[in-house]
């Protein structure tokens, strides 16, 4: 119980603290790219910080704006807790398995579209309802991944999956899977081809226009933290390979990896144009075939 | 403790939003021109953001037209504090060359309190960088802030 509560710990240190840092590297690499100097690898920190201590306008008198930013970070912790990192077994396996983990991630971005559509700004509107269409599209091929997994290892359990895949190798089921999961990450972290429900230059932030102070440091820090989990969802669900069953190395090999797939999610975001909505749904529809193909991978074999 | 890192923190990461209320968009290119990687305004941790809900810094360009003057109160307003206001050009310092025009209210400061002024026209981006860089007190100020101080009776009476 108490080696639970230790890995529990790491995880949310990991998630909550070292996520900016994530974001501060990305940053130095996006000016490099850009040819420019760039913030320090402490930036994050500070806008999180400057962000926590201002003012917290009153934009509606709905409630649902002023329980979204507290909801949706407090999801996203619970959704880190249910994902390995650097362990075989996550922490909360007690509680759920990867049916929960696809419940709550789906839930951040639920709350995130239900406070935009609660103020009253038709951009936030806007950003709503793309939001709710990407949901729509995106959800399924995380969902279809992890259900591949589990049809493999006969169980719904992250562990189990993570077991069977260690066991047997690379296979061609579980390649599909993750690649499908790769394809899709840059449209969960709102990264550049796919940050159509924010669209800084279109609409100005669009769902997260009228957030302000810490209900937008909530947000963006639950952004951040996505990006150490779905990371880590990848590399130690999908490609779990170097595994040494000692704690310490397995953490840090598991930052490492975290570590190469942000960089290569922000290269890819630095070099590529914002697409239409359209355009980005009919990408994700293509991602589903290919998920799909896997799970029939995965059935064949079974 | 928590406020007291904010309130550290908050010279360090300046969201800018720049407001146009009328000006001839000379301002406006040379805002933009900060932005670009050759001035590298990020390095400071400065972004130039969509939302007034977001912004720390108001960067006002151009003389007040009596047709923006209401829209501005509220963007003043819709801006959280802590929260600067930044005058750049001629026009948004005192009104430039249309500071008696009937259509134009005046400068800035006759409507908001304004913290930093950058006069120009338009301001190099040199000088729009120094006058963030002085705000951030990265910069010593080129003017010495002069005091005065009222005599007392009893020194009058001495001389």
């Amino acid at each position: 119980m108490s080696y639970a509560i230790g890995i529990g710990f790491l995880n949310i240190c990991l998630v909550l603290l070292l996520s900016p840092f994530l974001e501060g590297i990305i940053r130095k690499i996006r000016a490099f790219i850009h040819s420019r100097k760039g913030p320090p690898l402490k930036q994050p920190y500070y806008d999180l910080l400057k962000l926590l201590g201002k003012e917290n306008l009153v934009v509606s008198p709905n409630f649902l704006i002023r329980w979204a930013p507290i909801v949706c970070l407090a999801t996203i912790l619970i959704a880190g807790l249910l994902i390995p990192m650097g362990t075989i077994r996550p922490p909360l396996s007690v509680a759920g398995d990867v049916i929960v983990f696809i419940y709550f991630i789906t839930l951040a971005a639920v709350v995130i579209m239900m406070a935009a559509a609660a103020s009253e700004n038709p951009y936030a509107h806007i950003g709503a309802s793309r939001e709710m269409m990407m949901l729509l599209t995106v959800e399924p091929v995380i969902a279809i991944a992890l259900i591949t997994g589990a049809i493999n290892a006969h169980s719904f359990r992250i562990s189990d999956i993570v077991m069977w895949n260690l066991a047997h190798g690379p296979t061609v089921s579980m390649g599909i899977a993750g690649l499908s999961v790769f394809l899709i990450v840059q449209a969960q972290l709102g990264k550049l081809p796919f940050d159509i429900p924010e669209a800084d230059q279109e609409i100005m932030g669009g769902v997260f226009i009228e957030m302000s102070g810490p209900k937008y440091a909530l947000f963006k820090w639950a952004f951040l933290a996505k990006q150490v989990i779905f990371a880590s969802l990848l590399c130690q669900v999908f490609i779990p390979w170097p595994t040494t069953f000692i704690l310490w190395l397995d953490v840090l090999v598991n930052l490492v990896k975290v570590l190469i797939i942000v960089i290569f999610v922000c290269i890819i975001d630095v070099v590529n144009p914002r697409l239409r909505i359209d355009q980005a749904i009919k990408y994700f529809f293509i991602i589903i075939f290919v998920a799909l193909m896997g799970l029939v991978f995965a059935l064949v074999q079974a | 403790m928590l406020q007291k890192w904010c309130k550290k923190a908050f010279p360090k990461s300046l969201w800018v939003y720049h407001a146009n209320t009328g000006a001839c968009n000379g301002c406006d290119i040379e805002v933009i021109n900060v932005l670009t990687p050759y001035y590298d305004a990020e390095r400071f941790g400065i972004k130039l953001v969509g939302s007034p809900r977001h912004a720390d810094v108001l960067l006002v360009s151009g003389p007040v037209t009596r047709q923006v003057e209401p829209a501005l109160r509220r963007l003043f307003e819709a801006v959280p504090s802590p929260k600067l206001v930044i005058a750049i050009g001629s026009c948004a310092c005192g009104g430039g060359i249309w500071y008696d025009s009937y259509n134009v209210v005046g400068g800035v400061d006759k409507i908001l309190q304004v913290d930093f002024y950058v006069p120009g026209c338009p301001p190099r981006p040199e000088a729009i960088l120094y006058g963030v860089a002085v705000a951030l007190g990265i910069a010593p100020k080129k003017i010495a802030s002069i005091k005065l101080k009222e005599k007392s009776l009893e020194e009058c009476i001495k001389k």
